[in-house]
């Protein structure tokens, strides 16, 4: 069987899960709690959704992992990126600076004074 | 709920104004901290919240109230927008296309306000959706996202770093990204936080959201997120070296070109290029002192010419408590109003012809004739009505206001009887006759109106019309119109005085051939022996002429006399009083009958009258009470006849005589003579006055 793809995130929870298995839910969600900062449900919904897609299973709220760590195949984890994010932040939101539509052209020129600067000819 | 959105109209517009005057001063900061430009943003946020404001001199804003709330109601709708020239420019299309018609009930724009209010509301709602909903899926995205440090996260599906949250705000970070970038990231992201636009962004957001139909409203929103960048970016750069610098650069640019990632979005609204920001940070330098305290001097100074309205020490034409005939006034002649009135007001007064006067109006001052001309050149010369309209704006006591007679600086004038001394006058009396003159022009601008409420002015005259030695202001009044008749009165009080002396009650009618004539105009002349009388015009189907109209006294009352004999009047009446003082009527016709001032009647008198005959009182005998003047006194009529105890018909002696009579006895005593005459010796009469009699 192919190995099932897994977002960064839900690495990170395997981590955690490859770690301690075999461990209860509770358990889980509290120590997702602490390391990932996750709220209990979210927890939950993830335990849920790789159940699902048979990276892990759930088996009287005891969580063992179906998969092993080395099989998990990172690579793929870009191409996931790509398909879900559709790009957009909402206008209203503080933010570093957005995904912009530049040329070649124009990343090299930026590039360039970025350079110049760094040595010294600002 | 149309209130509500010509409210937010107002404010909307007023804070457009105070868009464009940013726009205008950001290029003056340019070279001073991003954060001031910000805190200007600030300024629009406040005018757009707070309702009320404080007046003060140094406001900008050209109008506090654009559309009246009552705009909807008014008979010539028209906005107020407190520069002339955008007023003359959509006015008169307002006027042309939401006008009422005079008889269609429904004033247009009470249907379109309504629909453009639905139309806000539906936008509002839609923005405010669009908020929910997009904050909602970004939320569900970084559901799982990473706990790094603190409050910072990372989460496969962020690919721009952004802050997030208003009670507890986070840094949300991609998880690809190298450690020096992420430094410069979260730098800047802890400004942003820092700086609290975590909270202004979203806040100014709704207010958008408020007043999505302004365009310079997103204009300002849009600005607001640029400024929000560029001072976050120097918040941050302020305290790195020239590597570092160069550093956070970088991570701009790695930022916002991940290769990896092949779909882009073009630049969204409040976005400053890259390029743009990247020079902005390799340029940086901090600004001088002198410039951030100048810069914090103007935002404050600005704050107070746009944060406060427009004082309304000069009729403030958005000043709710005025009427629309006010406002009118002060946007057709805006050279007469805002004027020094500190040293009092001259009134100019142009006679143009036997009883035609125009006006003027300049601040007082002692300046050359020619001065005074160039001067009254560049205003617009108004009628009576007009220009007291315009004096009751300014509440300067009324010895402050000079009338001056003047010849007018373009048009040849009419040289009346001020400007000549009559043969034999001595040098004193024509002084003296000057200052009549003035004082009656004074009457006609300052107290006429207050008097006779409803009247027209006709013509006024200063000459002792008794023969007691003292001069009396005469005046004849216009009382009003039935059908097509004017009625007249003649006034006259002793110069100085208050009280009037004489009045004659309202006149108009004069026995002619089979029926009445009436008068259409009344004025004072004098004749070549110095008499004063009244020339009147006369019009009535195939008459047409000028007569001399004498004022005679008989018992100490004035009457007015055409050949010797009295002119009689009096004015129909639809509450069965009379409201006026009128005079005692002495005619030689029924020289028993006295009407009085409360048309004090002696039963005998009426038999000398004529003839009285019993009659049962009809309908149709008082048809023209039902017909006639618009119906306006069919309801008296009906009362009439209720009422109706006895009726008795008088036949006047003379059998040539058109005069009609019927004296009534209503049921509660009230007894009524009403008066009318034969038209083309018809039988059928024609009601013109009912007089109550006591």
């Amino acid at each position: 069987m192919e190995t099932p793809k897994i977002f960064e995130s839900e690495y990170r929870f395997c981590c955690i899960l490859w770690e301690r298995e075999p461990i209860k839910s509770s358990e889980l969600v509290r120590l997702c709690r602490e390391q990932l900062g996750w709220k209990p449900t979210t927890t939950y919904t993830v335990i849920k959704r790789l159940s699902e897609r048979g990276v892990l299973k759930n088996e009287n709220t005891v969580v063992t992992s179906l998969v092993s760590k080395d099989a998990v195949q990172a690579a793929e984890i870009s191409e996931m990126v790509e398909k879900t994010f559709d790009g957009s932040l909402p206008a209203f939101v503080a933010a570093f600076t957005r995904h912009q539509k530049l040329s070649d052209k124009e990343v090299d020129e930026i590039q360039r004074l970025i350079d110049r600067y760094r040595k010294g000819e600002a | 709920m149309t209130d509500l959105f010509l409210k937010t109209l107002n404010m909307s517009i007023s804070a457009g104004w105070i868009v464009l005057a940013i726009v205008a001063l950001r290029l003056l900061l340019k070279k001073a901290p991003k954060w001031i430009t910000v805190v200007l943003w600030g300024i629009v946020a406040v005018r757009l919240v707070c309702p009320f404001s404080i007046e003060s001199v140094l406001s900008m804003i050209p109008s506090k109230e654009t559309v009246s709330p009552t705009i909807m109601t008014d008979e010539i709708p028209a906005i107020s927008s407190g520069v002339p020239a955008i007023n003359s420019t959509i006015n008169p299309i307002i006027e042309e296309t939401f006008t009422p018609m005079p008889g269609v009930s429904v004033n247009p724009l009470q249907i379109w306000i309504p629909i453009l209010a639905a139309i806000w509301i539906a936008g509002m709602v839609a923005m405010l959706i669009y908020t929910v909903v997009s904050y909602g899926q970004v939320r569900r995205k970084i559901g799982t996202a990473v706990l790094l440090r603190g409050n910072i996260f990372q989460s496969e599906n962020v690919i721009s770093p952004f802050v997030l949250g208003i009670v507890k705000p986070k840094i949300y970070l991609p998880f690809q990204i190298n450690g020096q970038d992420m430094s410069h990231v979260i730098a800047h992201e802890e400004a942003h936080i820092a700086r609290k636009d975590h909270l202004w962004k979203p806040l100014g957001f709704l207010l958008l959201a408020l007043h999505w139909f302004n365009p310079l409203m997103w204009l300002g929103y849009v600005l607001l997120c640029r400024d929000i960048e560029l001072a976050c970016d120097e918040k941050v750069i302020k305290r790195l070296d020239m590597q570092e610098k160069a550093d956070y650069s970088q991570a701009l640019l790695t930022c916002s070109v991940n290769r990896r990632i092949i779909a882009a979005c073009p630049l969204a609204f409040g976005e400053v290029g890259v390029k743009e920001r990247v020079k902005t940070v390799l340029k940086y330098k901090k600004a001088a002192l002198w410039v951030t305290v100048v810069a914090v001097v103007l935002c404050v100074f600005f704050a107070a010419c746009t944060l406060t309205d427009p004082k309304t020490e000069n009729p403030d034409p958005t000043d709710p408590e005025l009427e629309k005939w006010q406002v009118i006034l002060m946007e057709e002649y805006p050279e007469y109003f805002g004027l020094d009135a500190s040293n009092g007001l001259d009134v100019y007064v142009f006679q143009l012809a036997e009883n035609k006067y125009e006006f003027a109006l300049l601040p007082h001052c002692e300046a050359s004739p020619q001065e005074i001309d160039a001067k009254l050149i560049k205003v617009e010369e108004v009628p009576a009505y007009t220009m007291r309209s315009i004096l009751s704006f300014y509440p300067i006591d009324k010895d402050k206001i000079y009338i001056v007679p003047w010849e007018d600086p373009i048009v040849p004038s009419y040289r009346g009887a001020y400007w000549t001394r009559k043969a034999g006058e001595s040098e004193e009396e024509f002084a003296e006759r000057q200052a009549d003159y003035r004082e009656e022009i004074r009457f006609l601008l300052l107290e006429f109106d207050a008097e006779f409420p409803g009247s027209n002015y006709c013509d006024s005259i200063t000459v002792d019309i008794d023969g007691d030695g003292k001069k009396e202001m005469c005046l004849i009044t216009e009382e009003g119109v039935i059908g097509n008749f004017p009625f007249y009165r003649f006034l006259a009080r002793e110069k100085g005085e208050k009280k009037w002396k004489y009045d004659s009650g309202i006149v108009s009618k004069h026995r002619y051939k089979n029926g009445y004539i009436d008068y259409r105009s009344m004025i004072f002349v004098e004749d070549a022996l110095g008499r004063m009388y009244i020339e009147a015009q006369c019009q009535d189907g195939d008459l047409s002429e000028t007569r001399r109209i004498d004022i005679a006294f008989a018992e100490g009352k004035a009457q007015f006399y055409y050949k010797g004999k009295a002119l009689l009047g009096g004015k129909p009446e639809t509450t069965l009083m009379f409201a006026e003082p009128s005079l005692s009527w002495v005619t030689s016709d029924v020289p028993e009958v006295v009407l009085s001032n409360r048309i004090l009647y002696k039963y005998r008198g009426v038999q000398t009258l004529g003839a009285t005959l019993e009659i049962t009182l009809t309908q149709e005998m008082l048809q023209p009470l039902f017909n006639g003047y618009d119906g306006q006194y069919s309801e008296l009529a009906e009362n009439i006849l209720r009422n109706n105890f006895r009726a008795f018909e008088i036949y006047p002696e003379d059998p040539e005589s058109v005069d009609l009579y019927y004296f009534l006895l209503q049921k509660d005593g009230t007894r009524l003579l009403v008066y009318g005459h034969y038209e083309n010796g018809e039988k059928n009469g024609f009601i013109r006055w009912i007089f109550k009699t006591e």
